[in-house]
């Protein structure tokens, strides 16, 4: 990848109180995000992927300040985010946006299209009267809708023409980070194939960054230059996408890549036990371990810290000679 | 699989048509739809929203209620009583010792199958009772042994558990002992694994085919996941807008799929590791059933579609190979040219 890391996670915390009676005393806590460090250079894609609850969601929220986190820094560009002022912040959310998952939830069904993919526009003061106009039908050409859509209500189109409007209305300020949270998962395969082959299109003409947060890893492993595994708030294995598909270094990056079924049934298959820990009170040790089919009594001991197996593909895990 | 048993037909479904009545509209969910499931043979059922895949699912059960839903043809089911039973023609009252008995049914998500209002093992015990005339007591011994044999960690606590305690994939077990239950010929699986985790699906999938060879039951498995349709099931039925397009044995008919529609669908999906391959997106969407398109209803997102006959005439479902049918006027041009 180019030069120096447009986005750089530093020990990204988030921690959620737990409170208890009339004065909500605070009486534990939820370990959703534990010290998260990784960078995304420009033009790169990060996949993120990980199991409901593994705090990958809050990962890109926390990101983009939508959460707010509890410690930790994030450097876009150099400056700290986390730092920043509202008004400052503003700006930053001119270089950085986000497309959600479920586009029946995403947008204001009263509003019409050309308005929703407006708004952003209009709340940065980039464009007003047919200048507006004019931008908005391009960036429905762009994602390959029909110029007579911004006059349609969300009602009138289907899940797939949906995702295509967020993806307009996130790419209308010309980020140059964009967090896609599941972008496809709530759609048809035919149309998902649609959406992943637009995603690519405009990735490679417009050059953003994205962290591309999926449970799908055959979607991931297309779209992204790299691949971070997160399980319970942590990070447990990151580097170059084939590399982490083809041969993972980390035994729950193996487990959840031989649990994805393929059309092909020759992959060698591993059962995990058991369910995802509850964060409140995550294992001592190494998190996974409690599910590993790898795990030694050290593992219980001592917590696991993320290092370099080959030339940018790191693992957190106490064992060498596995998977 | 038991491929030396002669085949004997479980359940026969013939012309199979479900219409929604929506004011003046009606809107054909399941148009001709026929097809034999074994007796302890594992039928996937596959297809997008709106093709009928689960419409046709729910009349197997007489489910569609029958003010809103016109369902006709004919679902034959040989009971465990000898008898032979038209699901679609039967009482209400006939249907309901059907249900649990013959034939039970787990959906996706199992959160809103359960009562969240009462304990686990009341639920399962519930069931036991009714199907099984069981007393209480009984009801939950069974109870604890069918959640132990579904491999449940601590089953004493999981029967005194409410559902929201639990984890998805320990609800989808728990809908899994209640369908069992009754000890049913049939399961019909709606998309039984969608709301959960790659790692618990693969769990409750293994779960899934020991049971089903263990109690010889059958299995009809809806899905819209080619992959994980392709480790479960022995035969696919193919569906788009509302019919069988494709029907055969796997993994063949995803090796070498001969409907345009399947083929389009297997080149859709991102493969992953050494079988990564470029997307090709089927172009449009799917069909309104209300305005179905003339001819084949795949035609216009069909690269293979012939003006003046595929627009024009609808295609029958032709034997290809034995136990192979293919609905499409071109599908020997097609596989000669791709050949």
């Amino acid at each position: 990848m180019t030069a120096g890391p447009l986005l750089q996670v530093r020990h990204l915390r988030k921690y959620y109180d737990i409170t208890k009676g009339l004065f909500s005393r605070v009486v534990g806590h939820v370990h959703a995000i534990e010290d998260v460090s990784f960078d995304i250079a420009a033009r790169e894609v990060l996949g993120l992927a990980g199991e409901s609850g593994s705090g990958k969601t809050t990962i890109g929220r926390a990101v983009l300040r939508l959460v707010e986190a509890t410690s930790g820094e994030v450097l876009f560009d150099g400056t700290n985010v986390l730092d920043l002022a509202p008004r400052a912040l503003r700006d930053f959310r001119r270089s950085a946006q986000i497309i959600f998952q479920d586009p029946y939830a995403s947008i204001d069904p009263t509003m019409t299209v050309g308005d929703v993919v407006a708004e952003p526009l209009r709340v940065q003061s980039l464009a007003k009267g047919s200048a507006l106009t004019d931008r908005v039908e391009r960036l429905l050409a762009d994602v390959s809708l029909p110029a007579d859509f911004m006059r349609r209500r969300p009602a009138d189109l289907s899940g797939g023409q949906r995702q295509r409007v967020v993806i307009a209305r996130a790419l209308a300020v010309e980020p140059r980070f964009i967090v896609a949270d599941e972008p496809v998962s709530s759609l048809d395969v035919s149309i998902q194939a649609q959406i992943i082959r637009l995603l690519e299109d405009l990735e490679e003409q417009r050059g953003f960054s994205m962290l591309f947060i999926s449970h799908d890893l055959a979607i991931m492993e297309y779209l992204s230059d790299r691949i971070a595994v997160v399980y319970l708030g942590r990070l447990m294995e990151i580097g170059p996408s084939s590399e982490v598909i083809a041969r993972p270094r980390h035994p729950y990056t193996e487990a959840l890549i031989s649990a994805v079924p393929d059309t092909t049934n020759g992959r060698k298959r591993i059962i995990l036990k058991g369910d995802i820990p509850s964060p409140v009170a995550p294992p001592s040790g190494c998190v996974f371990r409690t599910r590993c089919p790898y795990a030694l009594s050290a593992c219980s001991q001592e917590v696991p810290t993320l290092r370099e197996v080959s030339p940018g593909h790191a693992k957190a895990c106490l064992r060498d000679d596995v998977p | 699989m038991t491929a030396a048993a002669p085949y004997v037909p479980l359940i026969t479904v013939e012309d199979l048509e479900v219409v929604f009545q929506a004011g003046a509209l009606s809107v054909k969910a399941v148009r001709g739809v026929s097809f034999t499931i074994g007796k302890s043979e594992i039928l996937a059922l596959v297809g997008e929203s709106g093709s009928g895949k689960s419409s046709t699912g729910l009349a197997m059960l007489g489910l569609h209620p029958p003010a809103k839903v016109e369902v006709s043809g004919a679902i034959h089911i040989r009971c465990k009583d000898g008898s032979d039973l038209d699901v679609v023609s039967a009482s209400e009252r006939r249907l309901r010792r059907l249900r649990g008995n013959d034939v039970a049914m787990i959906f996706q998500e199992p959160m809103s199958s359960l009562n969240p209002v009462h304990r686990i093992g009341d639920q399962i015990a519930e069931v036991l009772r009714l199907h099984r005339s069981m007393p209480r007591s009984k009801a939950w011994t069974r109870a604890l042994e069918l959640l132990t044999e579904l491999g449940v960690a601590s089953p004493e606590k999981c029967l005194a558990s409410y559902p929201h305690q639990l984890s998805g994939g320990m609800r989808q077990r728990v809908m899994i002992a209640m369908a069992l239950g009754g000890e049913p010929a049939l399961l019909i699986a709606d998309e039984p694994t969608t709301a959960l985790d790659v790692t618990i699906q693969a769990q409750i999938v293994d779960l899934l085919k020991a049971l089903q060879q263990q109690n010889h039951m059958a299995m009809l498995f809806v899905s819209h996941d080619l992959g994980l349709v392709s480790q479960v099931a022995s035969r696919v039925l193919v569906m788009y807008a509302g019919e069988i397009v494709e029907a055969g044995p796997l993994p063949d008919v995803f090796r070498r799929p001969r409907m345009p529609y399947t083929r389009a669908l297997m080149r859709s999906r991102a493969g992953l590791g050494a079988a990564r391959r470029k997307i090709e997106p089927i172009p449009g969407n799917v069909p309104n059933l209300v305005h179905l398109p003339k001819g084949c209803a795949f035609h216009p997102r069909c690269p293979y579609s012939l003006p003046g006959l595929c627009d024009v005439v609808p295609p029958m479902l032709e034997v290809a190979a034995e136990g192979w049918s293919v609905r499409c006027h071109r599908w020997r041009e097609v596989e000669a040219a791709e050949a």
